[in-house]
């Protein structure tokens, strides 16, 4: 965005540091939902290894896979939001190539008198 | 009268030479930053959110970042991040910037047997040759393995194709820890921050 009055380009952060707070939220929510699946997955097999070691008791093993049915179904919302930040990235390194491109543009010229 | 005179003269010549003073402080140029490489790796780049709680995705795999051992050997410093992808195998992470960006990834050496890290060593059918070894200071975060700080012997192994081979101890005395390794171009890496959040479960 340029300032028609002085001619010379002007900082404009505004979308594009939106773009990149949308970007690293989505790549949070991302890392959080897969540290979530791991927590999961690793709490069924620590149950699993109980049951074995107490004879296999119904009980533990029912919450390992209890565990296990949680984290399946992590893997569609990981996905999700996987995609969702490779499109959060895709739009903010567009914004920035924008306006690196306004930025690269000659500054308008005075009007005529 | 002469007194308050004298008084008052001193006083506006003392103001004056604190005018002087500020104003020619203003107008002194700023010293001239440091020169910084503009490809330095920052900001932005491929490794940004790296670190304990993280989540590293490469070839498929998810890896949770659970710990960090930091080295510093004279100051020239490196990063190993312990990776979990939720088997029983230990894979880490290395992290070398000091001369552009080196990373690759570190798995338990099968059949290591008794290797030592004497001249060449062969492991797996590849030939290594020694491209350097040391001793390093480390501090350590979230979970390692290894105590929150103190030393470190390490010796670096080259092959062809970007294999490595690693040797690693934690006591003078103690046993070669010996590991595998593959550089991985860092772009190839997804990088999902630790959340503000970190902790919470979903």
């Amino acid at each position: 965005m340029s300032d028609p009055v002085a001619g010379a380009p002007t900082p404009d952060g505004g979308p594009v540091a939106a773009a990149r707070t949308a970007m690293e939220a989505a790549r949070e929510a991302t890392g959080a939902a897969i540290t979530a699946r791991a927590q999961a997955l690793a709490e069924a097999a620590r149950l699993r290894e109980r049951s074995q070691a107490a004879g296999g008791l119904a009980e533990l093993t029912s919450s390992a896979n209890a565990h296990d049915a949680r984290a399946a179904r992590l893997d569609a919302r990981i996905d999700q939001l996987r995609d969702l930040a490779h499109r959060a990235e895709v739009a903010y390194e567009a914004l920035r190539a924008d306006r690196g491109d306004a930025d690269d543009q000659p500054a308008p010229s005075a009007p005529a008198a | 009268m002469v007194v308050v005179i004298v008084i008052l003269v001193l006083v506006a010549i003392g103001v004056a030479i604190g005018l002087w003073w500020s104003r020619n402080r203003q107008q002194r140029p700023a010293p001239l930053a440091a020169p910084v490489d503009p490809l330095a790796e920052g900001r932005g780049g491929p490794l940004e959110g790296l670190g304990v709680g993280a989540v590293v995705a490469f070839g498929g795999h998810d890896y949770v970042v659970r710990g960090e051992i930091r080295f510093d050997e004279d100051g020239y410093v490196w990063s190993e991040y312990h990776l979990d992808a939720g088997g029983d195998e230990r894979t880490w992470l290395s992290v070398d910037l000091s001369d552009g960006t080196d990373v690759a990834l570190w798995r338990p050496a099968e059949d290591a047997g008794e290797l030592e890290p004497s001249g060449p060593v062969t492991h797996g059918g590849r030939t290594y040759k020694k491209v350097e070894s040391g001793k390093a200071r480390f501090t350590s975060t979230g979970t390692t393995g290894v105590p929150d700080s103190g030393a470190a012997w390490y010796v670096d192994y080259k092959a062809e194709g970007g294999k490595r081979l690693g040797f690693e101890r934690w006591s003078q005395e103690g046993s070669w820890e010996v590991s595998t390794g593959e550089v991985v171009p860092a772009h190839l890496l997804e990088i999902y921050p630790a959340g503000r959040s970190s902790g919470a479960g979903a």
